[in-house]
């Protein structure tokens, strides 16, 4: 998958930094661009997942239908046995892997990717959940879904989501509050945009402190840095400009 | 002049695996300078045939041998990084991410040395089953530990619950023949009973009747044992203690290890609170109240149950 750059994704992606309103914590996200030509790598990838796809048939037809593993995954790209909807996983599974390089995807399975029931729908939940949390005015007025659109056409876009099981969750060191992971797939264009966000606890820098740290406070002479300084101004500033908008912005 | 004394340093840090330092030098070549030794020290450290290690605050020299200069030669300076590290990772082996961390390089160098290294047969890729997304590396001759291969219980990545049901019924019921007393179905042995078996005894007993071909450590078997411990199906007893002599009567092969007892659970009917209290079951409850006839300060099942 070719890492596509695009001008108005790198402003988003400053912007999709922010944090609560809540103040303790603060919420990381990123959209990123990627074409689904393939690269040499993606090509190895592609051969290795039709070759354990040829080992499942093999086994299936030793096994009865309820046994197989073919049969029992819903998959929601379409009927496995159909080339075109390998293809689909294999787009997917080529975009986490090409947007977490610390991770190695190759193991997933159709079923662990849901079919969304329209752009809309994605959208709006995309939207309520920043806003629930606060997103800043900055990124209310940035025309998120407008720099999106232009990129990939949403009105053509299948779109799909990636909710891990806990072992397989890039973001599982992080163990954020919530997270999610959208893929914009335009099959005309072979294009998929890729918008995955967490919410991350600021008191996750208690996990890395010891059990004696813990009681008795930070033994450190230097104070412990994170990475945001949320503070009750920040979230206020978030709050007093602007109010009022509309759901699509 | 000086090769004699280089060779002098490197048989010494050959000779002693754990590292050598500037002290232990000293002594082992008295006839030497201080300053010559370091120079020594120094020239074997560019040309790659001593390693600097360091324990804490201690600095100590290991000596490389021939094969390990011949792997690590044609390796560049990041390269050589990178294969440190994952060396010292071990059976366990060290996820990029962490490799990232500490080697502090960025993504693409890592990516290259870590391409190159493959290349060269001198790493290789893991998964765990504990992070089986995760892109972990070892060396190419390192055995993964059981903590990242899932040990017997696993088989490629996914775990044989069939494998894990039968043995651990396979236990259970040999747990469960020796808990009763065979004459008498409703017996039960005494406190003091101390012919339970322990977790050996059953893993010979697996062993002896070949229920697997796979290979299981008493470790293992306490991991199935513990299992079922936790589905109460059985309990682990504290074996049996002399109160006399402190001593404990164990079943003569092994001294020092606790050898716990396992016992079967006879598994009782769970009572729920509703058929338990006579309300549940009263003929009236409909017409029972705090007033009237039907009262439960006048009832007479109450009177019947609370007599026990």
């Amino acid at each position: 998958m070719k890492y596509l750059d695009i001008e108005s994704f790198r402003t988003l992606n400053s912007l999709l930094s922010f944090p609560t309103t809540s103040g303790d914590r603060h919420v990381v996200g990123r959209v990123e661009a990627y074409s689904c030509k393939a690269a040499g790598t993606d090509k190895k990838l592609y051969r290795y997942l039709e070759n354990k796809y040829q080992e499942d048939l093999e086994e299936a037809k030793t096994l009865s239908p309820e046994q197989s593993s073919l049969t029992n995954i819903v998959s929601p790209f379409g009927p496995l046995t159909q080339p075109a909807s390998r293809r689909t996983l294999f787009y997917l599974i080529a975009t986490l892997n090409a947007s977490f390089p610390d991770y190695d995807f190759s193991s997933l399975t159709a079923d662990q990717f849901i079919k969304e029931p329209s752009t809309d729908y994605s959208m709006k939940s995309v939207n309520t959940t920043l806003l629930n949390v606060g997103c800043p005015a900055t990124l209310r007025t940035s025309r998120m879904w407008d720099s999106i659109d232009d990129a990939i056409k949403l009105d053509d876009c299948e779109v799909y989501s990636y909710t891990p099981s806990p072992e397989a969750d890039p973001y599982d060191e992080e163990a954020p509050v919530w997270s999610f992971n959208y893929f914009f797939f335009n099959k005309s264009l072979r294009r998929i945009v890729f918008f995955t966000c967490r919410c991350v606890s600021n008191l996750d820098e208690l996990e890395s402190l010891s059990d004696q740290e813990l009681v008795f406070g930070d033994l450190h002479d230097d104070p412990v840095e994170t990475e945001f300084y949320p503070t009750s101004q920040h979230a206020l500033r978030g709050m007093a400009i602007g109010s009022g908008s509309g759901l699509r912005f | 002049m000086s090769a004699a004394l280089d060779s002098a340093i490197y048989e010494l840090a050959l000779g002693n695996p754990n590292g050598i330092d500037n002290d232990f030098l000293k002594e082992a070549l008295p006839e030497y300078p201080l300053e010559d030794i370091v120079n020594g020290v120094n020239r074997l450290l560019q040309n790659g045939r001593l390693e600097l290690l360091q324990m804490g605050a201690r600095i100590l020299y290991r000596g490389v041998n021939k094969s390990e200069m011949e792997r690590m030669s044609g390796l560049t300076s990041d390269e050589k990084l990178v294969y440190k590290h994952i060396e010292n990772s071990g059976s366990e082996g060290i996820w990029i991410r962490t490799l990232k961390q500490k080697t502090n390089l960025l993504q693409g160098v890592i990516t290259r040395c870590l391409k190159g290294l493959e290349q060269k047969a001198l790493i290789k890729s893991v998964k765990s089953v504990k992070h089986p997304t995760r892109k972990l590396y070892m060396l190419i001759d390192v055995v993964p530990s059981s903590d990242v291969t899932g040990g017997p219980w696993y088989t490629d990545q996914e775990m044989d619950i069939d494998f894990i049901d039968q043995l651990s019924r396979q236990c259970y019921q040999f747990i469960y023949a020796h808990s009763f007393p065979r004459h008498n179905s409703k017996a039960v042995y005494s406190a003091n009973h101390t012919g339970y078996p322990t977790s050996s005894q059953i893993r010979r007993f697996i062993q002896e009747n070949r229920i697997t071909n796979v290979d299981l450590s008493t470790e293992n078997i306490e991991e199935l044992l513990t299992m079922l411990v936790y589905d109460s199906k059985i309990e682990r007893i504290a074996p049996a203690f002399d109160m006399d002599t402190g001593a404990q009567f164990s079943d003569g092969g092994s001294k020092s290890r606790t050898d716990w007892m396992y016992r079967a659970l006879r598994i009782t009917a769970k009572d729920s609170p509703f058929t338990d209290i006579p309300c549940g079951r009263c003929p009236v409850f409909d017409r029972c109240s705090d007033t009237g006839p039907i009262t439960p300060a006048k009832c007479e099942y109450f009177k019947k149950w609370l007599t026990f």
